[in-house]
């Protein structure tokens, strides 16, 4: 049985050093991975409406435990900290164990359709309130829910994982003329999943508009049009063989996975929306397009397929980007200051 | 003039677009609509550069983000002034941070009555899109009015959809009413009047602002079938007028 007076001895005892036992809910398998480079040990659970891990977006950290539908006691009774990634099925979850530690919700999604950031409805605002502090993942993202309270960490990408293919040669083969980059296939790379339904936010329409004549690859798990990969390292693989990644997700604060074809040395045609314009410069390091305007992503995957000297060129600049503002580094770094910052302060 | 002939208004609509705004929670996001940015951007465009642009109402920054586009086209240092009684976090978000338009947008925080006090230089392009009341509406472009150029033109947003297409639109009302509306403190949304009224006292005229697609209409997202006062309008809403020569 729980026992409140172990948190308050476990505060007690507790130094800045120590690892953390951070009770969490599954959520995201690439963000959670990520998350656990802090080195803390997680005990993560999978109960009704939460998700379930699927391996083949990544596999499990060694320091990230999964337990089905309860916690052991012994473990609940040295939690510091509980971590929320999803406001209205973890912050209730939360509170229904009753623990006497911190509550840590983060945003990882923009507000749903019809929010009204001007006037939160009472009863949201109050299940916000009842959490310690909350980290958004972008600016962009912090505003829309227009609940001021909490940080912004921004991602990390492993740009050691997420790295553009080797071509082989040394710097004695590369002084005779190898370019360093590999073949690339001459194909418009996309990642979603449920891509077909889910168009109101995933764009499905922009790249049915493009797939009428460009070549397209399609990867996720779409009934009628595409699988996912079987595992992450084939996933990588695939970022690596795209010249072209295109992102025509309107929704997502930040989509992950343009991040990671950006890191792979990925030319990205993205949509303009949410932090997206702070990321990629047009004509720089990728290109933007209106999302109302599939013309734009026709245009812009086009000059790429034709260019692939300039698409080359676009992913360099674009691995770049993400290696200084995406840096894994100072991901970790924010996370520990984050938790320090909810434990001790 | 057709707006596709002006490749400057493309520019900016295109850059805009690539611009990513973040907006605030209203069918047509930043409170215009395709049709009408293109529509101010091209009255923007009929005026002199160099000299600053003016707007009322600032809301999440779009306009000014617009008119900070359309001021980039141009080698100078005119800025493009925006003045709200209550600057929002997402203005600075898409203006400032975003946008990086530090030295391109000045805003000052006070009431639109209150402006002489802090403004006082010569401006050719004003936007008015703040209060939407009749009162309002005159009174600052009473204001303002010593400060604009020969050539200055005044955008309005929120008139009625179909205001634009009558050059020679003419609203009949009473001296009564006038009285009622100059003296009434609540947002009445009498805008054509107010428009209509400045014409006719002040020698100025509607321009004819070329609209790309007259015919579109945002039934969907407004859940309107027809203009309605105080609402958000399906179609475009957007007019412009400038001196008699």
């Amino acid at each position: 049985m729980y026992n409140p007076m172990s948190s308050m001895i476990r505060h007690a005892k507790r130094s800045p050093n120590d690892k953390l036992n951070i009770l969490t809910f599954v959520s995201h398998e690439r963000y959670e991975p990520t998350l656990a480079l802090t080195g803390h040990n997680f005990f993560s659970i999978i109960t009704e409406g939460t998700k379930t891990w699927k391996t083949e977006y990544s596999p499990v950290p060694d320091n990230y435990t999964i337990f089905q539908d309860s916690v052991p006691d012994f473990i609940l009774n040295d939690v510091d900290l509980i971590l929320s990634h999803n406001p209205f099925v973890h912050i209730p979850l939360a509170h229904k164990m009753g623990l006497h530690v911190p509550l840590l919700n983060i945003f990882h999604t923009m507000p749903p359709p019809g929010w009204n950031s001007e006037n939160i409805p009472q009863q949201y605002r109050q299940m916000f309130d009842r959490c310690d502090h909350h980290v958004y993942i972008s600016d962009f993202n912090k505003l829309s829910w227009g609940y001021n309270r909490g940080d912004v960490i921004l991602h990390g990408i492993d740009t050691k994982l997420f790295t553009p293919p080797t071509c082989g040669c040394d710097e004695w083969g590369h002084s005779y003329g190898c370019s360093g980059n590999p073949d690339r296939e001459a194909k418009i790379l996309t990642v979603a999943n449920d891509y077909i339904n889910r168009d109101w936010c995933l764009g499905f329409s922009i790249w049915k508009e493009l797939a009428q004549n460009l070549p397209m690859h399609p990867v996720g798990d779409t009934p009628g049009l595409s699988k996912p990969t079987k595992d992450l390292a084939e996933m990588i693989q695939v970022y690596q063989k795209s010249l072209i990644f295109l992102n025509t997700s309107t929704a997502s604060p930040v989509p992950m996975s343009l991040l990671e074809a950006m890191a792979c040395g990925c030319a990205c045609v993205s949509a303009a929306t949410c932090l997206i314009p702070d990321v990629i410069e047009h004509g720089v390091d990728g290109f933007l397009c209106s999302p109302s305007k599939p013309e734009q992503f026709k245009k812009y995957c086009q000059q790429l397929l034709n260019d692939k000297d300039m698409a080359i060129q676009m992913g360099q600049k674009a691995r770049k980007k993400i290696q200084t503002m995406f840096s894994l580094d100072n991901f970790i770094e924010n996370w520990n200051s984050m938790f320090r910052k909810v434990l001790w302060q | 003039m057709a707006i596709d002939d002006d490749w400057c208004v493309s520019d900016v609509i295109n850059e805009f677009d690539r611009f990513g705004i973040l907006s605030h929670n209203l069918p047509n996001a930043i409170g215009m609509w395709p049709n009408e940015q293109e529509c101010l951007v091209w009255s923007a465009f009929q005026t002199n550069p160099n000299v600053n642009w003016l707007e009322i109402g600032a809301f999440c920054g779009g306009s000014a983000v617009l008119l900070a586009l359309a001021k980039q086209q141009f080698m100078t240092t005119a800025q493009v002034i925006s003045i709200d009684n209550n600057f929002k976090t997402i203005f600075d978000f898409n203006v400032y941070q975003r946008g990086k338009f530090q030295d391109i947008v000045h805003k000052i925080e006070c009431n639109s009555m209150d402006l002489r006090q802090y403004y006082n230089d010569p401006v050719s392009f004003v936007f008015l899109d703040g209060f939407h009341s009749f009162r309002f509406v005159v009174k600052e472009f009473e204001l303002l009015l010593p400060l604009m150029t020969d050539d200055c033109v005044i955008g309005f947003h929120d008139i009625s959809p179909n205001m634009w297409q009558h050059s020679a639109y003419v609203n009949s009302f009473s001296q009564d009413d006038l009285y009622y509306w100059m003296d009434d403190e609540n947002e009445n949304f009498r805008l054509d009047e107010a428009v209509s009224y400045i014409c006719r006292t002040h020698d100025f005229h509607i321009i004819d602002v070329p609209v790309r697609n007259p015919d579109e209409t945002h039934f969907q997202e407004t859940r309107l079938n027809e203009w309605k006062r105080g609402e958000t309008s399906p179609f475009n809403s957007y007019t412009a007028i400038t001196r008699n020569k």
